[in-house]
């Protein structure tokens, strides 16, 4: 364990914000995947400034979850870690380090016994490492110190973008996953092994949006209804998109062809059937149908929780 | 130009054409405190790192360098594609533009296009021709699957897919050029501001 001394680190006179705690490369390691339930996928903050070439950002979908998970753990922001589907990832430490899950409430199993989400756990070689199926929410985020998939990184990211394939393959089962190689904060001593639950249950699924760029596109009965009628998550959802469907269908005040233009994360589509569309991570760069409104930031992470069924309605951001 | 908010950390600017999207791209380009600047025919989308800089500052610094009257170009690299001549729609194209096959062949190869913008998938660019404009429309049934390396005509532009992919692209021809190699320091081949020069293959 090192001990850093302040006042031997800074090159200038005062210390100051903008400079960057001491951080160590962690050693590697690595753990076998036994199990990936129905779908685990390396994930990160993405592979950003790349979409002028066709390249989406892809990312950690609840980026909320992903970043309190890495932060428990010590980790750089930039750390690769896991995005588990819904559950059912097992695998089996061959390293020392420390693990933690969050986002969906998923309990861990680590050789037969079982914790709750959002606490910060050891992990030694040969632990048997469960990620039960979560009661609430659908995407976990599992992060080890040190960060996984350092040696995958494909333009710069580990991120998997499902819809064009970049990055590495989803993980399978006899995998063996590395861990370590990204910087970590070598201070790092948890007094308190547990963190809040980024999102604690509510009884009504709210998700906030700044209307357009397009919603003069559509009739004003239209974005009244968007933003009144109840929405249910389809099972034609993913990180691409999420379907909903509303009694209502929306419809266009403008019909021509819009030209394709630029898309972002949050984006709400909505093409001709009068459905809206909730662009995710790996969402296409370009789109041709009008979005009507646009999530909040903090409403996007959410999306990664709903499971389809999920009854949901749309408000306007407070600005 | 109209300027319109795209959600809480990105912008997006309309202007009358693609020249006015040109004009305005070669003056914000590397604007700090962009993450991404997409082009594309009529519109520019703006990606911003918030912490950097806010919509309403990105907004008056756009709105500052669009006034500049100097003439700012950005060049990119000019690359010839070389292509075989056997589409499955090149006859029909032709006919529809009331030229012979080898006409249709001349008019692909005699000019430069410029990369305009891309967006469509990893290393696609919408080319549009530099000397005369042929608009092709779009097949009224797009294929289910185009192979990678086809070059089509849809609208006003020419384009390559890099990959498998469905689309309605008339397909004029094929090329072996690897529009996209991730094992490259520079993965896309064509990117937005290069100039593309079809080569018929022998």
């Amino acid at each position: 364990m090192t001990t850093s001394n302040t006042s031997s680190h800074s090159t200038s006179p005062t210390p100051s914000l903008a400079s960057p705690l001491p951080s160590e490369i962690s050693r590697s390691g690595s753990i076998e995947i036994l199990s990936p339930g129905p779908l685990s996928l390396l994930q990160d903050q993405g592979r950003l400034g790349l979409a002028a070439s066709g390249v989406t950002a892809s990312g950690s979908f609840d980026r909320l979850s992903a970043a309190r998970a890495n932060h428990a753990v010590g980790n750089s922001p930039g750390a690769g870690l896991i995005e588990v589907l819904s559950g059912g990832l097992e695998f089996r430490s061959q390293v020392s380090t420390s693990i933690i899950v969050t986002g969906a409430q998923s309990h861990i199993t680590i050789d037969g016994r079982t914790w709750s989400a959002n606490t910060i756990l050891d992990l030694a070689p040969g632990n048997h490492v469960v990620i039960e199926h979560a009661g609430y929410g659908l995407r976990a985020y599992v992060a080890l110190r040190g960060g996984v998939g350092s040696q995958q990184q494909v333009l710069g990211s580990v991120s998997s973008d499902t819809l064009s394939g970049i990055g590495p393959a989803p993980l399978a089962a006899g995998q063996v996953l590395d861990v370590g190689g990204f910087p970590v904060d070598p201070e790092w001593w948890p007094q308190l092994r547990h963190i809040p639950n980024p999102w604690p249950p509510r009884s009504r699924e709210e998700l906030h949006v700044h209307l357009g760029p397009r919603s003069e596109w559509f009739r004003n009965e239209s974005v009244l209804a968007f933003l009144s009628q109840e929405y249910v998550v389809t099972p034609q959802s993913n990180r691409i998109g999420v379907r909903l469907e509303g009694a209502q269908p929306l419809e266009r005040a403008i019909l021509d062809e819009l030209p394709s233009e630029g898309m972002v994360r949050g984006a709400i589509q909505v093409p001709p059937n009068g459905q809206p569309v909730i662009f995710g991570p790996d969402h296409p760069v370009t789109g041709g149908y009008p979005v009507i409104a646009t999530l909040s930031a903090r409403s996007c992470d959410r999306l990664a929780q709903l499971a389809p069924g999920t009854r949901v309605r749309f408000a306007l951001a407070r600005r | 130009m109209d300027i319109r908010a795209f959600g809480e950390r990105a912008l997006l600017f309309e202007l009358p054409d693609f020249a006015g999207v040109q004009a305005l791209l070669a003056r914000i380009h590397g604007l700090p405190g962009a993450i991404d600047i997409v082009p594309a025919a009529k519109t520019i989308m703006v990606n911003l790192d918030t912490a950097v800089l806010s919509l309403a500052g990105a907004i008056d610094e756009i709105q500052a360098r669009a006034k500049e009257a100097t003439e700012v170009t950005v060049r990119g690299k000019r690359i010839e594609i070389p292509v075989e001549y056997s589409g499955e729609d090149l006859a029909q194209v032709a006919e529809l533009h009331g030229m012979s096959v080898s006409e249709l062949i001349e008019w692909h190869t005699s000019q430069d296009f410029t990369a305009a913008f891309g967006g469509f998938a990893p290393g696609f660019c919408y080319l549009l021709p530099t000397e005369k404009t042929l608009v092709t429309p779009r097949l009224s049934s797009p294929r289910a699957k185009i192979p990678a390396g086809s070059v089509g005509l849809a609208g006003e532009f020419s384009g390559i897919y890099p990959g498998d992919s469905p689309g309605g692209w008339q397909l004029i021809g094929h090329t072996d050029a690897p529009l996209w190699d991730l094992s490259r320091p520079s993965p896309a081949l064509i990117t937005p501001g290069d100039s593309v020069r079809f080569v018929p293959k022998r």
